[in-house]
């Protein structure tokens, strides 16, 4: 085959046995990286399996382009029926993704649980379970450089889990190199569950194009479109350092618990001063994925701290959450999350949550073993991640997250448990941009931050509606006020970026950059010598849609989880641009049967069996029908 | 025109694109092992280093060579392999001080950067310039005024810094 590698990896940790599958099983209908994931999660695991069953399937999909030099293809999504109960995925970036493509696989799909802690070895079609018992307890970078070592090979990429995921802590991530994860969502957790500490690859196959004078031709029509673009060189130049006074100044940063928007100009300006000063003085280098012209981890040396590459989520979620600008303590922060192997965004959410009930008066010193979770306050706010990050004391109560926490203290404190469907919220304010308010709620998957761009956000007015025409038929939908069309826009947008999902391509590019996606599709023409228009990947996203609907609606899914926080309703904006914005309930409900529409699901949020069969998927409808009736009959 | 390879490792972000694009152009495969320039990765410490043929003048890959296939292509400086002599036995590895000469073990070929005809596919998709392709004589010449210029900030500051004491 040309473009996929060819083959699925299954390995069995319950019996310690590797197999090989041909990726042509699925690769017509499901392409490849989520797609993939999805369809075997929705065949083999059965809706009563429990994430940290055996029997769970952790997938990682590197995607049709993962591998090759097409530029950002280098995101492997990691897919799992996570610690929430319901299917979710992810991206992590760095090398990982392309080395299993050049060890041969599509996709590796991780199925059982170890008796004992074990690491996997992949030397092109050599699997080894090695023991990890030493490499329990070990921080992610460490845990790396003693692989490395055992190995005996420096080139080796390897991800792997921190004490969080041992301790199957629901926010715990997967880690590759020094900076990047598969970091919201839990699978650390997922694979902590398993006894697999690690999985180490080396690739010396290849991939094979099926047009590689072409296909080069383009990649370089692509970098070279990715450089020039204004988004990208402004990321460049800045070196990442304007992500949070820029996120301020556009309205987008609500503080504490997404209490309220009061950081104005005077704090952005503040945030500027501090992040050019700690740039000047601790910056080192930049790194990019592979294939990525544009570096997005910024390495820092900073002395009493030391050596690290948080990603830029370390300068939101612990900015405005945590009600702080100095850059030393985000960089502490985004480090020790990043050695317990925990997510930015699920602690930032987890101590402004105990904050908020601490000010509240819900919950005391007492509670937290002797610290005081004033907001803000530095030692406490550190003192609590190590809790959190070993499980010790109080931090016990974060082991299924925000959502667990609330119903051990009681008290009212769900209230303030800020998630959606059972994941921690993104720091981010919604109120006043509707459709993305509706993509956080409906969109079941994409659990991390970056979901979709709207037409509206920062664009003049007649480009938005250009745009917005262009894209889901109706130029109303640039304006961010509006509820009208937002359901189709969203919509849209989703299979948009289910596209470079199944690609291997990284969201930035969709989201940042450009929405449209002729160059990622002709790649993929190219790559695999099969004709496709876009319409064709949008279909197969589609599918990807659909099947997560009904994986999660047989798991117990109802209209009522897509949802957000009450807190985001009825309360105006309280500063900032937006100062004034709100969110109707009732207009936003009426997004979500505009969104259902859309994607051909009942006013319940069930696929209709027409979707189903118009998208190709009749055999999956028997089996969501026969699963559907016998939780009929279960009652 | 004698033009040379020039790497810049501080505008290296370690994408590795530059192996893709060699494997691709060369072998016909993306598959960095069988690139002829390689990108050494600390992953820990967040640096990437590119690591090219240095087409030495005195090549030791050439004098040990038993069967004299390696040879140097006059209208490029380039070292090159003649294949219809070269007989695998990896001496030319053994002697290579910066490990630039690479065994192929798909092809079961020996392999090495050959400047791909005077037009290097990795300068071209290289996105910070960090691999240049540059005229011989105009090598250093940037580095020396740069240098030059910095003596000259440092003197000044200093000599006006002595005039005030």
């Amino acid at each position: 085959m040309f473009g996929w590698s060819g083959k699925i990896l299954r390995i069995d940790l319950t019996e310690h046995k590797a197999s090989i599958e041909p990726t042509q099983l699925y690769s017509e209908r499901f392409i490849g990286g989520r797609g993939i994931n999805l369809k075997v999660i929705f065949d083999e695991v059965d809706p009563h399996t429990k994430p940290f069953d055996p029997e769970n399937r952790l997938l990682f999909g590197p995607g049709v382009l993962g591998g090759t030099c097409a530029p950002t293809a280098s995101r492997m999504q990691v897919t799992a029926v996570g610690p929430s109960g319901f299917v979710t995925s992810s991206g992590i970036g760095g090398r990982i993704g392309n080395e299993i493509k050049y060890a041969g696989f599509d996709n590796i799909i991780v199925q059982g649980k170890s008796d004992t802690p074990v690491y996997i070895n992949i030397r092109d079609d050599i699997i080894e379970f090695k023991d990890a018992v030493h490499l329990w307890g070990k921080d992610p970078r460490k845990t790396q450089e003693i692989i490395k070592d055992e190995i005996g090979d420096p080139e080796t990429q390897i991800m792997c889990i921190g004490p969080a995921g041992e301790k199957l802590v629901s926010f715990s991530c997967i880690l590759t190199g020094m900076y990047s994860a598969a970091g919201h969502g839990g699978y650390g957790a997922i694979m902590g569950s398993k006894n697999l500490k690690a999985i180490a690859v080396r690739g010396k196959k290849g991939v094979k194009i099926a047009k590689m004078a072409e296909f080069l031709n383009a990649c370089y029509v692509m970098r070279n479109d990715i450089m020039e673009n204004p988004v990208c060189k402004a990321v460049i130049d800045s070196g990442g350092r304007t992500t949070a006074p820029e996120a301020v100044r556009a309205g987008l940063a609500p503080m504490g618990n997404l209490e309220n928007t009061l950081w104005d100009e005077s704090i952005a300006k503040e945030l500027d001063a501090k992040g050019n000063e700690f740039w000047k003085r601790y910056r080192v280098s930049s790194i990019g994925c592979a294939g990525c012209p544009m570096h997005h981890y910024y390495v820092f040396d900073v002395p009493g701290i030391g050596l690290g590459a948080p990603k830029c989520a370390a300068w939101a979620e612990f900015a405005w959450p945590l009600k702080n600008t100095d850059y030393n303590f985000m960089f502490k922060v985004g480090m020790l999350c990043n050695e317990y192997g925990i997510d930015f965004t699920s602690t930032a959410r987890s101590i402004s949550f105990l904050s908020e009930l601490y000010h509240r008066g819900i919950i005391t010193e007492n509670d937290t073993d002797g610290i005081a979770m004033r907001s803000g306050d530095k030692d406490a706010i550190i003192a609590m991640i190590h809790k959190i990050g070993t499980q010790e004391g109080c931090g016990r109560i974060f082991q299924n997250g925000v959502v667990g926490a609330a119903e051990q203290i009681g008290r009212g404190a769900e209230e303030f448990a800020l998630n959606i469907k059972g994941v921690e919220m993104f720091s981010s304010e919604l109120r006043p941009f509707k459709a993305m308010a509706l993509a956080y709620a409906v969109l079941q998957i994409n659990v991390d931050g970056m979901v979709i761009m709207e037409p509206g956000m920062g664009k003049p007015k007649e480009e938005a509606e250009k745009l917005a025409l262009q894209l889901c038929g109706a130029r109303e939908a640039a304006d961010l006020a509006t509820y009208k069309k937002k359901g189709m826009l969203v919509s849209a947008l989703e299979e948009r970026v289910g596209v470079v999902e199944l690609l291997g391509v990284c969201k930035w590019y969709m989201l940042y950059l450009t929405p449209f996606l002729e160059l990622p599709v002709k790649l993929y023409s190219l790559a695999t010598g099969i004709d496709a228009a876009e319409e064709d990947l949008f279909i197969a996203a589609r599918r990807m849609r659909t099947l997560a609907k009904a994986i999660n609606i047989s798991r117990g899914l109802t209209r009522k989880d897509d949802a957000l926080p009450d807190r985001l309703f009825g309360n105006p904006v309280s500063g900032g641009i937006f100062k004034g914005a709100t969110l109707d309930k009732c207009e936003f409900q009426k997004m979500i049967d505009d969104y259902y529409t859309a994607c051909g699901w009942e006013k319940d949020g069930i696929p209709q069996e027409s979707t189903f069969h118009a998208l190709g998927l009749s055999a999956e409808w028997k089996t969501f029908k026969r699963r559907m009736s016998r939780e009929m009959q279960n009652g | 025109m004698d033009k040379v390879l020039l790497v810049n490792p501080e505008n290296c972000h370690a994408c590795r694109t530059c192996e893709m694009v060699c494997s691709a152009t060369h072998e016909n495969t993306i598959n960095p092992f069988q690139s002829r320039i390689k990108i050494i990765q600390w992953e820990n410490e967040g640096e990437g280093f590119p690591a090219v043929c240095a087409q030495c003048e005195d090549a030791p890959c050439r004098a040990i060579c038993p069967v004299k296939a390696i040879y140097v292509d006059e209208s490029l400086s380039s070292v090159m392999i003649d294949y219809n002599l070269c007989i695998g036995c990896r001496m030319c590895i053994a002697v290579c001080p910066f490990g630039m000469m690479h065994f192929d073990s798909v092809t079961r070929k020996i392999i090495k950067c050959d400047l791909c005809e005077g037009e290097p596919i990795c300068v071209k998709f290289c996105p910070y310039e960090a691999l240049e392709y540059v005229d011989t004589a105009e090598l250093e010449t940037g580095k020396r005024r740069e240098g030059a210029k910095q003596l000259l900030k440092f003197l000044r500051k200093t000599v006006s810094t002595q005039n005030n004491i």
